[in-house]
């Protein structure tokens, strides 16, 4: 209000009925539901599509997690999160070792997007902070559905795979392949 | 019990003093616990939050954590401060307080010291609040408590006047400067608040009483947006929670004030009228804070121009009217 046009009482007035009015606006709000969640209490339901802590799918039909260890997903890492061990080649490749730092990682589904077998997923798990400085650090049984022994199953699958494909080979094959190396 | 013990202490006047002087400080140093408490909740359940829930029982000792931990943390004293009056400033804060405390009954006979000019008491110890606020502020060496400082003092000098001019209302209307003979008189003859020239003087002071203890839309000495906090920016731990205490209080005092002057101070029916005080203060305080989180904050020059231009007066006009209505 300009000073040439100031009468304090029209002011007064008018302040006192806007007052009024915001008044009404938080006696309102007074009574409403609250909007707090007490978070260690109480805990948001998480969206389907919540991009948390990495799990390895674990596939029940043939025992085994579906990772191949293609490191398709380290390579699409922009932060070198991955990096992994292979056990076994061809059909019946695996991990033997899948280790994630996190305290690199930005959480941004780049690796679970590269991923061509439906291996590496983001869970709903977002309580990751610790005390101890290599809580970052995620290994496969961390990692894996179904922990430690997942990845024994993973792996005892995968090298008895190996195995009989190693047995139904001919002979000769085999001489082949060592003379190869010789 | 309470009369046995009383008539122990009469017996020895000194002691007798001192144990209300104990009394009425632990009071003023509890009492803004609960008032903090309070004005937490409602600050929170106005901003749909809950506000503090996890110390006690719905949260209601968290303020008493608080001033623990207010009481231990390191006691900074700013380079080139004023030390003396640095140190003196909180202090007096919260005298002032304690004194306006010691003049105001609660209940019948309740009253530390009966004195037959309260009313005038109250209105020059309340004042000693402003003289700490500028000791503060000056003293800090820090422009935002300077600032602080100056708009404290204009401010509290400015809403003094009318607010004296509409407690001058009631005195003159009542015939009494004791808070007693006023709240005797409002137990006689109906409370104070349903006569009209005494109906202007309540909003009246209920305006100055806000600006008095420094709460938005009056908050400028300390407004936090504008000068860090204000007048206290500088103060931290023992200092900061005393100026805090005497803040609260002082809200506490000014509503129980506004309860004898305006609306019968203890008289009520049924309950006992300690609790009437009580309920009458903490129904004003609720809607203090009610205030305090709806409006913004307003610019000095329109709070001066406010003060001046129009409570002063609205307020010596009601004066003479209450004058003409109630001198017999």
């Amino acid at each position: 209000m300009r000073d040439t046009e100031y009468n304090p009482l029209v002011y007064f007035i008018d302040g006192l009925v806007t007052l009024f009015n915001g008044m009404v606006v938080t006696w309102r709000n007074l009574w409403r539901p609250k909007v707090t969640v007490r978070y260690p209490y109480q805990r948001r339901p998480v969206p389907p599509r919540y991009r948390g802590l990495f799990y390895l799918k674990w596939n029940e039909e043939k025992q085994r997690l579906n990772c191949v260890g293609c490191t398709l997903c380290a390579q699409a890492c922009p932060t070198d999160v991955i990096s992994m061990v292979k056990l076994g080649k061809g059909t019946h490749a695996g991990v033997s070792e899948f280790t994630m730092d996190l305290g690199r990682c930005m959480f941004c589904n780049l690796c679970v997007e590269a991923c061509p077998f439906d291996a590496i997923y983001m869970g709903p798990n977002y309580e990751l902070a610790s005390e101890r400085r290599d809580a970052s650090l995620f290994r496969i049984a961390d990692l894996a559905q179904g922990g430690e022994e997942a990845v024994r199953k993973n792996i005892e699958t995968i090298e008895r795979l190996l195995a009989e494909e190693e047995k139904a080979k001919p002979a000769h094959a085999v001489h082949a392949a060592g003379g190869e190396s010789e | 019990m309470i009369e046995a013990i009383t008539q122990f202490f009469k017996q020895y006047p000194l002691l007798w003093t001192f144990v209300k002087a104990v009394v009425l400080a632990s009071f003023t140093l509890v009492i803004p616990l609960a008032v903090i408490y309070v004005e937490r909740k409602i600050a929170g359940f106005i901003q749909s939050r809950l506000g503090p829930l996890h110390v006690g029982p719905q949260g209601a000792f968290q303020t008493a954590a608080d001033a623990l931990k207010l009481l231990l943390k390191e006691d900074i004293v700013p380079e080139g401060a004023d030390k003396r009056f640095f140190y003196l400033a909180p202090y007096i804060a919260f005298i002032s307080t304690v004194l306006c405390f010691m003049v105001l009954p609660f209940a019948p006979g309740w009253v530390a010291l009966e004195m037959n000019v309260a009313v005038l008491f109250i209105i020059g110890v309340s004042l000693f609040n402003v003289v700490s606020i500028l000791m503060a502020g000056w003293s800090s060496n820090n422009k935002y408590s300077l600032l602080g400082g100056l708009r404290a003092v204009a401010q509290l000098l400015s809403y003094e006047i009318p607010m004296v001019l509409s407690v001058l209302a009631v005195v003159f209307y009542t015939g009494s400067l004791s808070l007693t003979g006023i709240i005797e008189y409002q137990v006689k003859h109906g409370w104070n608040i349903w006569h009209p020239p005494i109906m202007i003087a309540a909003l009246i002071y209920f305006i100055c009483a806000l600006a008095e203890i420094n709460r938005t839309p009056f908050d400028l000495p300390e407004a936090e947006s504008e000068l860090v906090s204000g007048f206290n920016t500088e103060y931290s731990g023992m200092r900061f929670a005393f100026f805090f205490a005497s803040e609260f209080a002082n809200n506490f005092f000014i509503t129980a004030f506004a309860a004898a002057l305006f609306f019968g101070g203890w008289d009520g029916p049924v309950l006992p009228p300690i609790v009437w005080t009580f309920l009458k203060v903490f129904v004003m305080i609720f809607v203090f804070m009610w205030v305090r989180w709806t409006p913004p904050r307003l610019r000095i020059d329109q709070i001066l121009r406010f003060a001046w231009q129009l409570l002063v007066p609205i307020s010596l006009a009601n004066l003479l009217f209450a004058i003409a209505l109630g001198v017999r």
